[in-house]
């Protein structure tokens, strides 16, 4: 009785496994439809020169960031459309949080603080804080020069953290606004001394507006941007990271830095591919 | 074999009652065995987990055999006594005996053989410990002279007390054990938050434990702290 079920049990396999075994001249693998890039919404930022910018006549969004993602969506496995989504500076934690959107490509710094919220994939960009003032401004030459000016920095940044930590914790006047591009229309307007953001967001906004110049000088902690996820998401995290760290070996880091930056030296503003924040 | 074999008590191909017995106590005892390895491996929290289901499966066993006695007892006050030979002691009690032996003899093994878990959290006094910066090394002297046990485990932590840098995130450790003055070959890209076991073993006066700091950025500043330590066998 026992042979005749183990008999029996054979057979059943052995016909399962015809059933299943693919013919021999399957057609070829590429001949298959692509599977369909599923749409993913990515917060982005639409007024920063250099990083990402947005003209509402043309619809075209350009800037380092806008590369970053767009390469990141068709590279990475599986690949996703982005769907991006217009996300305020001050908001882009909340909307993580909120699920609004499932990354945030916008000149993020990762910080310990934010960490608490939500994760980072990065760095992809480092730079620093940096300052800002009108052409021909002599009064601010080295950081200690600061000490008794009125500096605008964005509302909710690291920036106004800055400003008002280490040596310059009580020195500086700050003022805010919701916008880097509205603290320098105030310095245009001559409403502040100083605007202060990261190094190389200055260096965008002064390529495209005449009469101003960022300083040689740059301060506090770095700002190390990262992919802003979801908290605790290990695997899109560690998808994220293989894809920055690809994409600053294979050279089109370097490749889309001189199209949205010119002839800035990129090499201070590169981070290490081969030491990139683990995901935790 | 069909069931009036199977209840047949004088049937030769009737199996001893410790082959039955076996049938579920190796799938057990293997069970066991899988868990208690896990258990080993988590090291310090395994120890947590085994003292949570120690109580559980403590109080069903508990349960169990008051319940088999009740229904043993119950059963035999209703069958008829019988003259005879005297009766062979029941199964219970050479149960009951092997349990207390392995009892007696699971706790003289974690009494004497493995010794209970050593928590020295708060013995191990971190030296340059405060406001570290990148490529800074802090250190602390393992309880003990020398440590009651031949491994320490460890769990360091970073704060950063500013709302600004990436610091902890970026920080990678290394850790070095020194013992009576030589040092072992560190472990390298240690991250904080992340368990570290270090191998006492030789120890014969004092270990000590340097750790080294480096982050990418040199403006960043953090505490050094361990959130345990524990000295264990």
């Amino acid at each position: 009785m026992t042979t005749n079920r183990v008999a029996a049990a054979l057979v059943a396999l052995v016909a399962l496994a015809a059933c299943t075994a693919p013919p021999a001249q399957q057609p070829a693998r590429s001949a298959d439809p692509k599977p369909a890039s599923h749409p993913v919404n990515v917060g982005v930022g639409t007024d920063i020169p250099g990083m990402a910018v947005f003209d509402p006549k043309s619809h075209v969004r350009r800037g380092f960031d806008v590369d970053l993602y767009q390469w990141l969506g068709n590279n990475t496995e599986p690949k996703f459309t982005p769907v991006e989504v217009d996300v305020l500076v001050p908001h882009r934690v909340d909307a993580l949080v909120a699920g609004e959107v499932e990354l945030v490509v916008h000149v993020f710094s990762i910080t310990d603080e934010r960490r608490l919220r939500i994760s980072f994939a990065g760095p992809y960009l480092v730079t620093q804080q940096g300052v800002m003032v009108r052409q021909g401004d002599k009064r601010i030459e080295t950081i200690d020069d600061l000490a008794g000016k009125t500096v605008c920095a964005q509302t909710d940044s690291t920036s106004y953290a800055q400003l008002n930590s280490g040596s310059l914790k009580g020195k500086v006047t700050t003022t805010t606004d919701d916008s880097t591009r509205g603290c320098v229309d105030r310095l245009l307007r001559q409403e502040v001394d100083a605007a202060s953001t990261d190094e190389l967001v200055l260096r965008g906004f002064a390529q495209q507006t005449p009469g101003l110049e960022v300083l040689d000088l740059r301060f506090g902690t770095k700002e190390r941007y990262g992919i802003g996820l979801p908290k605790g998401d290990r695997e899109l995290c560690e998808r994220m990271t293989e894809g920055i760290r690809t994409f600053i070996t294979n050279g089109l880091w370097d490749q889309f830095f001189r199209t949205n930056f010119g002839d800035i030296p990129s090499e201070t503003y590169r981070p290490d591919p081969y030491r990139l924040d683990p995901c935790t | 074999m069909d069931a009036s074999q199977r209840s047949d008590p004088e049937s030769p191909l009737k199996r001893p009652w410790w082959v039955i017995q076996l049938l579920w106590a190796v799938p057990l005892l293997l069970g066991v065995s899988a868990f208690v390895v896990w258990l080993l491996l988590l090291g310090n929290k395994g120890q947590g987990i085994a003292d949570a289901v120690s109580v559980l499966v403590g109080t069903v066993s508990l349960v169990v055999a008051v319940l088999g006695l009740q229904h043993s007892s119950g059963r035999r006050n209703a069958e008829p006594r019988r003259q005879g030979p005297r009766k062979p002691l029941p199964r219970w009690i050479f149960a009951a005996a092997g349990a207390a032996i392995g009892a007696i003899a699971g706790l003289f093994f974690w009494l004497v053989v493995v010794k209970p878990d050593v928590p020295v959290t708060d013995l191990a006094e971190i030296s340059n410990g405060n406001q570290m910066t990148d490529g800074e090394q802090a250190s602390f002297r393992v309880p003990g002279t020398p440590p009651e046990r031949r491994y320490l485990f460890i769990t360091p932590v970073l704060v950063n007390h500013e709302s600004v840098g990436d610091c902890v995130g970026s920080a990678q450790l290394t850790v070095t054990l020194v013992r009576d003055g030589r040092k072992d070959p560190p472990l390298q890209g240690r991250l904080p938050g992340g368990e570290v076991r270090l191998d006492l073993a030789g120890t014969t006066r004092e270990a000590r434990v340097l750790i080294a700091l480096s982050m990418p950025d040199q403006a960043c500043t953090v505490d050094l702290g361990l959130s345990e330590a524990v000295l264990y066998n």
